[in-house]
């Protein structure tokens, strides 16, 4: 594939950072026209080749070679003027500003004045919103666009640089699926139009649906490379974690006990008229599409935000819960569906595993520090929190550890129910399954989880019982063991969209 | 049969730390740019005392050395409680007016005693940090916007209740001079008072919960409210500390001076602001210390020391306060780089 000379090739690239070999001679190359996607698991040195890719890193060796010619990226605009742009998860736009500007940031067409000609500005950035299928009015500002939006239009302002090699760092983590299926159209059409294309994902389904070749980052290295035809999923994971995973979710078998929590006719922003009950022992699953009103529920259980109507009961006794600190005087924990909502970034790894419990380790205020770091240093090795020391700050940890000590957080504290919202986001496939164990221990010490997820594969092999939620009501409720994805997308999907636009 | 996630006290194999975190750049040198930019501060201020020395024979008197340190208590005493706002996400720049007021009150009220004098003042600075915080908590305002109408209400209040003119303290007992004049031995009280207020206040933010809660709020303020931990409270708490310590400030400067100046105070909450930053305390909230703060008042206060025994003129100071304030805060970006 790709010609004699292909567009792209990073050629026995190294780097290291004190202590660290993130890339050892990697080589990768790209075609005209080509999806490449890149694999890997957190800390494979993905992130760290498409840095060096965008001019954000130096390669210690190593040459990217981009037509034949050896360049050198020393910022990312050296390489976005060079053809070479990067779409981010979740791209930071400026919102207050206008669709055309983010667009034409940094190259606004002007009058012979030195003024902005706005007229052109608009008109160019309407052909380019066409192309990646947004009908968006350019004058408008960004601050309302989805997220799904903001990637393509994203994806705009690279064709604005005329860019021939498009970067999309797992683009599809926060799109529903219909959102993903126009993004891989449009992928598809610039595709043809010659434009090429490195593609980051976790999820392998996407890989085979859109990519012409894969290649597998481990450790730093590269250690295969195959098209999506002659190779699969179960290979690919294989390569990835360099070890076969087996069967991925903990056998279940778990017996439920009394109710802990019993939730009637809730009603709250993003979600009407939901009613259910989590025993003990359980794990009861959330399914839905992106915007369907699983975290507005969580998150109105909680008391994060204000619910309207409904009752809740708690052991049995009915409770009123208007702040998250209410929640969890009532043992009822809630982790976040994006992690950053709750790390304490520059805080040590014992402040963030200790702070929801206080009362563990000091009287009158007064913290026994001692006791706190004999907990701390207890859960970190009881949940296998990969760190250097308790007191490392916690944003050096991979995401999968950061992870593990929110949910530590909840185990010191005691509670009895843990509303888990997308456990696995942005995690690699071996921290995954350490926290499906973790998940599954708790249910089986007699603990309860609500495991709200967009993998469905997740929510079907984690739960006991599967509730979805179609458009803010709870639209059925599956056994676990008759749960099949199908059932599931039946009740997900709203009733007059037809149903192609299935998960990934 | 289960084995439940608790902590095993034998908990098998122990985890060696991640390669990846746990090594070294060159084995055995010091890296020598790493402990520059670490101990930037630290650094700073030996140089401008050994500096200062040479150039200076009166500069190591014990009689200087108390001198510059006297005179740093009160902006040191406001930094103090600016750390525990910055370390929480937030600004005070009401403070130069609180110092004002309570020292109006201080020295207004001095025939009352110093008990009660200094008790007025500071209650006006609880007051008025008290409505600090329930503005930037039940009002939602941002904490420059809140604390700069208060800079300049308070600022009001102490115009109007001293009518602009000086408020003096006809005869002042010992008693009310004790607290800004005294020595005990070689060492002037406020300096004393200081340090006692240093340790406190450090030892408040290393080994409360309260403390601990400064910090995890200023660095994630929805984390903080998702675990539980009650974020309007702390912040209230915060700016009342604030308060009540700039108010002390007021009370140090009206037994000192004797007088209750409508202008005193002015410009201390910048002076407090950098020296919290030349600390290393961010505005990014949750990275920082007292102690920090501590060096970064020394390093402010001996440095003019040092100008003023070379005879070089407050205004060309100035440019060179200016510089290092902006270069303490590259220095302390450079370190959360590393």
């Amino acid at each position: 594939m790709g010609g004699p000379i292909p567009l792209l090739r990073l050629k026995e690239i190294s780097k290291s950072f004190p202590g660290v070999r993130a890339l050892d001679s990697v080589d990768v190359t790209v075609g005209e026209g080509e999806v490449v996607a890149l694999i890997g698991e957190n800390g494979a040195g993905k992130s760290t080749l498409m840095k060096i890719l965008n001019g954000i890193y130096q390669p210690d060796s190593g040459e990217i070679i981009l037509n034949g010619e050896t360049v050198s990226f020393p910022t990312p605009h050296a390489a976005l003027e060079r053809g070479v742009s990067m779409v981010h998860q979740e791209p930071k736009l400026c919102l207050p500003l206008s669709i055309s500007e983010n667009v034409l940031i940094g190259h606004l067409p002007k009058t012979r004045l030195g003024t902005v000609d706005w007229g052109k500005a608009h008109a160019i950035t309407r052909e380019l919103l066409r192309r990646v299928g947004l009908r968006l009015e350019p004058k408008t500002t960004a601050e309302h666009l989805s997220i799904a939006e903001r990637q393509l239009l994203q994806i705009a302002k690279a064709l604005a640089f005329n860019s021939r090699l498009i970067v999309l760092d797992e683009p599809t983590a926060s799109l529903t699926p219909v959102e993903v299926d126009v993004l891989f159209g449009i992928v598809r059409d610039l595709q043809a139009s010659g434009v090429s294309f490195i593609y980051i994902s976790h999820h392998l389904d996407e890989i085979f649906q859109i990519a012409q070749r894969v290649a597998v980052l481990k450790d730093g290295r590269k250690v295969a490379e195959a098209t999506v035809a002659h190779t699969n999923k179960a290979e690919l994971v294989t390569q990835m974690v360099g070890r076969d995973l087996g069967n991925r979710f903990p056998a279940k078998g778990r017996v439920p006990g009394e109710p802990i929590l019993e939730v009637e006719g809730l009603t709250g922003r993003g979600f009407r008229d939901v009613s259910f009950m989590v025993r003990r022992g359980e794990v009861v699953g959330i399914a839905g599409l992106v915007g369907a009103g699983r975290t507005e529920l969580a998150r109105g259980i909680y008391g994060a935000d204000p619910v309207q109507r409904g009752a809740v009961k708690v052991h049995g006794k009915p409770a009123r819960i208007r702040h998250p600190a209410d929640a969890i005087a009532l043992g009822i924990a809630y982790i976040a569906e994006d992690r950053r909502d709750g790390l304490f970034m520059p805080l040590a790894v014992k402040e963030n595993i200790t702070c929801a419990a206080p009362e563990k380790f000091s009287s009158g205020g007064m913290i026994r520090e001692r006791a706190r770091n004999a907990i701390a240093k207890d859960y970190i090795g009881a949940l296998n929190i990969r760190t250097p020391s308790a007191e490392q700050p916690i944003q050096l940890l991979s995401g999968g550890n950061q992870q593990k000590c929110i949910l530590a957080r909840w185990i010191v504290k005691g509670v009895e129910l843990i509303i888990f919202d997308e456990p696995t986001r942005g995690i690699d496939v071996g921290a995954k399954s350490e926290i499906y164990r973790l998940v599954d221990q708790l249910a089986r010490d007699g603990k309860a989880v609500i495991l709200i997820s967009s993998e469905l594969p997740e929510v079907l092999g984690m739960s006991d019982r599967v509730l979805v939620m179609e458009r803010g009501r709870l639209s059925g409720e599956v056994a676990g063991d008759a749960a099949t994805e199908e059932s599931v997308l039946a009740l997900a999907l709203p009733s007059n969209t037809p149903a192609q636009g299935a998960y990934p | 049969m289960t084995q439940h996630i608790q902590p095993a006290k034998s908990s098998g194999p122990d985890l060696a730390p991640s390669s990846k975190m746990g090594a070294q750049t060159g084995a055995s040198s010091i890296n020598w740019t790493r402990f520059l930019v670490q101990y930037s501060n630290v650094l700073a201020l030996i140089v401008i005392l050994v500096v200062a020395s040479l150039l200076s024979p009166y500069f190591l008197s014990t009689r200087n050395i108390f001198n510059v340190l006297r005179g740093a208590t009160m902006v040191g005493i406001v930094a103090i409680g600016m750390t525990y706002v910055i370390l929480n996400r937030g600004i005070d720049l009401s403070v130069g007016s609180l110092v004002g007021l309570s020292a109006a009150l201080t020295a207004s009220f001095a025939d009352y005693g110093i008990g009660i004098a200094a008790s007025i003042g500071l209650v006006s600075g609880l007051v008025l940090g008290l409505a600090n915080g329930l503005m930037i908590t039940k009002l939602r305002l941002q904490p420059f916007i809140a604390t700069l109408g208060m800079m300049i209400f308070a600022r009001g209040l102490v115009f109007v209740y001293t009518n602009g003119s000086n408020i003096v303290v006809d005869k002042p007992t010992d008693a009310f001079t004790w607290l800004g004049s005294a020595y005990i031995g070689p060492v002037p009280v406020p300096v004393v008072v200081f340090v006692l207020i240093w340790a406190l206040c450090a030892l408040v933010l290393r080994y409360t919960v309260f403390g601990r809660e400064i910090f995890a709020v200023g660095a994630n303020e929805e984390a903080a409210r998702l675990s539980g931990i009650n974020v309007d409270r702390n912040k209230i708490r915060v700016y009342c500390i604030s308060g009540v310590l700039a108010a002390f400030a007021g009370v140090i400067m009206a037994s000192r001076l004797t007088v209750g100046e409508p202008n005193g105070g002015t410009l201390f909450e910048l002076d407090a602001i950098a020296a919290t930053l030349i600390g290393g305390t961010t505005f990014d909230g949750g990275v920082g210390s007292v102690h920090g703060t501590v060096l970064g008042v020394l390093i402010l206060a001996f440095l003019s020391n040092v100008l003023n025994l070379l005879n070089i003129s407050p205004y060309s100071q100035m440019l060179l306060k200016g510089v290092i304030i902006v270069l303490a805060v590259v220095v302390s970006e450079w370190r959360k780089r590393k």
